[in-house]
């Protein structure tokens, strides 16, 4: 498979502070890659340092192969990018921005942005100062998506959008996963990263914790069991990987790390009135990740 | 029991907040403001006991300069001359007046229009207050930086006057103090009401600044025609003679300044209290067709944010070129018979041989390359700005470099300031051809290049503080600007340092038509701009962008 994005080793220092430390990351072509992490985790650094915004304070990023810092021109004509901050300029229009967008990029496929702007129901003649923060940032995601890039580097694309043109907005990644783009999505919308991401790269406190398919994560979790009897539920401390066992009344729940086969036999053994059990979210993936890097923090 | 309510600690309320925020703002800006006003009043004095020790000879010069009604255009009301306190307020009242007027403008626009437009007006007026009152806390924080630019004004002048030499009481210093700041109040109060007509802060600062600039108009008028000096009556700048401080002083004047402050604020007010938050009382349409012509090319798209204040600083060039070329001959008439402002104005213009028309001529070229450094630094500020607001992330994430970005910004600001200085130097030739006086147009048009060198020095040294250090790019452009135009006033009338007098730019600007350039010194002062422009340039391709 090719390699769209590598960093090695990508540090940001600012002083005594480190925003990134150490990142080791690989995006494949095609691939759509999810970054997470908490307020202040270093996801807009790493997008900027991608970008060459700033520049990194050791190790290094390359796209398409080509040196993140030496080569950015080179790099930027093939892909486009979507900021958090939305700040464009008040004075223009949509379509006068668009037009700039575009013409300063270079590649611009028309007809889609036709399409796009029809798709996020989206009035162009207006001035920047009067759109909303929503459909300031429609600006900026048909201006990407219409350039049609290799890679697509978004960062929280969705910040205030309605529910609507979310989906609309996952429509499009669909798409251009289907056209063989590459996309590196920074958001805090868990669904929206569990819905359309490949992979899943977790950040926290400037260390990346974890990266890999959603399955491969969900290893790491405990799976959630709940149960109800006509009496009082089996015991199930002491089964391996079992933990967070709760019993109210007749009602079980606990969690299962590993293999769950134990835990059933012993359920069906007390002949349950109902069972459910299921794999975490996404969310609770989240959490359980940032739970253990905090106590192995503290 | 201790409720979550009972937890919260009560810190200060919104307008307290607000007024408190505002006077933080621009308290530094008034202390500065009230040090430059201080120092370029009293070098008038001493420079006049300096030049003319004698009484004769200030008896001399200042009926030389009260001959000539023109030189009003540039100076106060005559009183007292021939004493330094009078002389520093005749020479230098009216122009820190203006300055005074403009700075209070920015101010003003940047705690209202420009909070506004940044989105923390909607965020204070979120706190239990009203957009009349928040209104009121903000300009009461203005007018307290305005007070503590008093407070040190005057007890500067105070000092300075208590000197044999100036000879300045205290209650003279006290009213000079006021005459320093109340144009400025009267600004920030015209400010207030443009804050609410206009959508951004650069229009509320262009709808305060012509109405500003007509008033300084008119009191110029009133200088030069007797038979117009009623006109000082409707304008502040009028108002600060009709003081009278030196000689049978007049401080109920004040009054008319508080009232005018007054009803300003009021209807400010009032206007803030008809419109909705984040709308003008002045509408644009906030839908148009779309005009995509400089939308293709970077420069292009730079020329499009920047063109209206380069037109505005075209206009303002060609107007003060105008203006004195207009006055070239009555100036000359006047004082050519007199020895003193010959001397004296050869001592501003260095060692020529010219007529004083030309002189005269020469010294508006002095004030266009003044009104150029402004571009410079204006331009350069709004550069700056892009980056700052997150703007430039948007370009640069395009296939775009930041070489080709800022070098485009440089050419533009470099191409403005050559078409600017040919057009001045066009209307001044077109002036003074009109009056007789004799300028060959080709020698003008090329002479007046010469002003780039300095203009290039300024951008190349803001540029090197750009990639530097943007934060401080503008605060250290105007102290280069005010540093040179301090030193050139001393040096014109006290010998100094070549070393310290070779660091002013106005070291470097010829009077032409008066004077013939000296090539090699422009071109020298060009190349150190370039490279320290290039230096700055390579600096930016290295540095972190910075926003604010």
């Amino acid at each position: 498979m090719e390699t769209i994005l590598q960093t090695s080793k990508l540090t940001k220092r600012y002083g005594k502070f480190t925003a990134l430390a150490d990142l080791d990351l690989t995006v494949q072509k095609g691939e759509v890659l999810g970054y997470l992490g908490p307020n202040g985790a270093g996801k807009s650094t790493t997008i900027r340092l991608l970008l060459g915004l700033i520049h990194p304070s050791s190790g290094s990023a390359q796209i398409f192969g080509l040196d993140s810092k030496k080569d950015k021109a080179a790099i930027h004509r093939r892909l486009a990018y979507v900021p958090s901050d939305v700040s464009l300029w008040p004075s223009l229009t949509g379509a006068e921005t668009l037009h700039l967008l575009a013409s300063i990029h270079g590649t611009v496929d028309e007809k889609y942005q036709a399409q796009l702007i029809k798709r996020f129901e989206f009035d162009p003649n207006k001035k920047v100062r009067a759109y909303s923060k929503g459909n300031k940032q429609k600006i900026n995601l048909i201006a990407a998506l219409a350039a049609r890039p290799e890679l697509l580097i978004l960062d929280e694309p969705t910040t205030g959008l309605d529910p609507l043109n979310q989906q609309v907005f996952r429509d499009c990644i669909e798409e251009a996963k289907t056209n063989e783009q590459t996309v590196f999505l920074s958001s805090h919308m868990l669904e929206e990263v569990e819905a359309l991401c490949d992979r899943v790269a977790v950040l926290q406190a400037g260390k990346l914790i974890e990266v890999g398919t959603l399955t491969e994560l969900r290893h790491l979790s405990a799976v959630k069991v709940e149960a109800t009897f006509s009496h009082q539920p089996p015991d199930l401390h002491g089964i391996t990987g079992v933990s967070g066992v709760h019993i109210k009344g007749n009602h079980l729940t606990c969690q299962v790390q590993g293999s769950i086969d134990s835990v059933l036999k012993a359920v069906a053994e007390a002949q349950p009135l109902t069972f459910f059990s299921r794999e975490p979210s996404l969310e609770e993936l989240f959490l359980a990740l940032y739970g253990e890097a905090e106590k192995a923090t503290a | 029991m201790t409720t979550a309510t009972a937890q919260t600690k009560r810190l200060l309320n919104t307008d307290q907040v607000i007024m408190r925020t505002a006077f933080r703002r621009i308290r530094r800006g008034a202390v500065i403001f009230a040090l430059y006003a201080v120092i370029m009043i009293t070098l008038q004095g001493f420079t006049l006991i300096k030049t003319y020790p004698t009484e004769a000879a200030r008896q001399q010069f200042a009926t030389t300069l009260t001959s000539d009604p023109s030189i009003g255009v540039l100076y106060g009301e005559p009183l007292k001359i021939t004493t330094p306190a009078g002389y520093m307020i005749y020479r230098s009242l009216d122009g820190v007046a203006l300055i005074g007027a403009l700075w209070g403008l920015f101010a003003i626009t940047k705690i209202l229009r420009g909070q506004e437009e940044d989105g923390q007006w909607e965020l204070l007026l979120s706190g239990d207050t009203t957009a009349r009152q928040a209104l009121y806390r903000a300009i009461q924080g203005c007018l307290l930086a305005l007070a503590l630019a008093y407070v040190v004004t005057t007890a500067l002048l105070v000092f300075a006057g208590s000197s044999s030499q100036i000879g300045l009481s205290f209650g003279r210093s006290l009213l000079l103090g006021a005459a320093v700041v109340l144009p400025a109040a009267c600004a920030m109060a015209v400010g207030a009401i443009t804050s609410q007509l206009a959508i951004t802060r650069r229009q509320a600062i262009v709808y305060g600044a012509i109405p500003l600039v007509a008033l300084f108009i008119l009191r110029s008028i009133a200088n030069v025609d007797r038979n117009a000096a009623w006109l000082k009556n409707i304008t502040p700048f009028g108002w600060i003679d009709r003081l009278h401080i030196v000689a049978n002083a007049q401080p109920l004047w004040i009054l008319v300044f508080l009232a005018v402050i007054v009803v300003c604020v009021w209807w400010a007010a009032r206007l803030t209290a008809k419109r909705d938050l984040g709308a003008s009382i002045i509408a644009r349409p906030s839908i148009a067709k779309p005009h995509t012509r400089l939308l293709n090319r970077s420069w292009r798209f730079s020329l499009r944010l920047t063109r209206g204040s380069i037109l505005g600083w075209l206009l303002g060039g060609v107007f003060i070129i105008a203006l004195m070329a207009g006055l070239a001959k009555t100036a000359g008439k006047a004082a050519g018979s007199s020895h003193s402002l010959t001397k004296a104005l050869h001592t501003i213009a260095g060692n020529t041989e010219q007529s004083i028309s030309l002189l005269f001529v020469g010294y508006g070229m002095l004030l266009l390359a003044l009104i150029l450094m402004a571009l410079v630094i204006t331009t350069l500020q709004a550069a700056r700005n892009e980056e700052a607001r997150g703007h430039l992330d948007e370009l640069l994430a395009q296939p775009l470099t930041r070489v080709r970005w800022l070098t485009g910004r440089a050419l533009l600001i470099a191409l403005s300031l050559a078409v600017i200085i040919e057009l001045a130097a066009l209307t001044a030739w077109y002036t003074a051809t009109q009056q007789g006086i004799h300028v060959g147009l080709g020698t003008l048009l090329g002479n007046s290049l010469s002003l780039l060198g300095p203009l290039l020095l300024l951008l190349g040294f803001g540029m090197l503080v750009y990639g530097l250090r943007p934060r401080i790019m503008t605060t250290l452009m105007y102290g280069f600007v005010g540093w040179s135009l301090l030193i050139d006033l001393i040096s014109s009338s006290a010998s100094m340092n070549k070393v310290v007098v070779a660091t002013s730019l106005f070291h470097y600007v010829a009077f032409v038509p008066a004077a013939k350039p000296d090539w090699t010194t422009t071109l020298i002062t060009a190349i150190i701009g370039i490279g320290a422009g290039i230096v700055g340039t390579i600096a930016f391709h290295y540095r972190d962008l910075e926003s604010e």
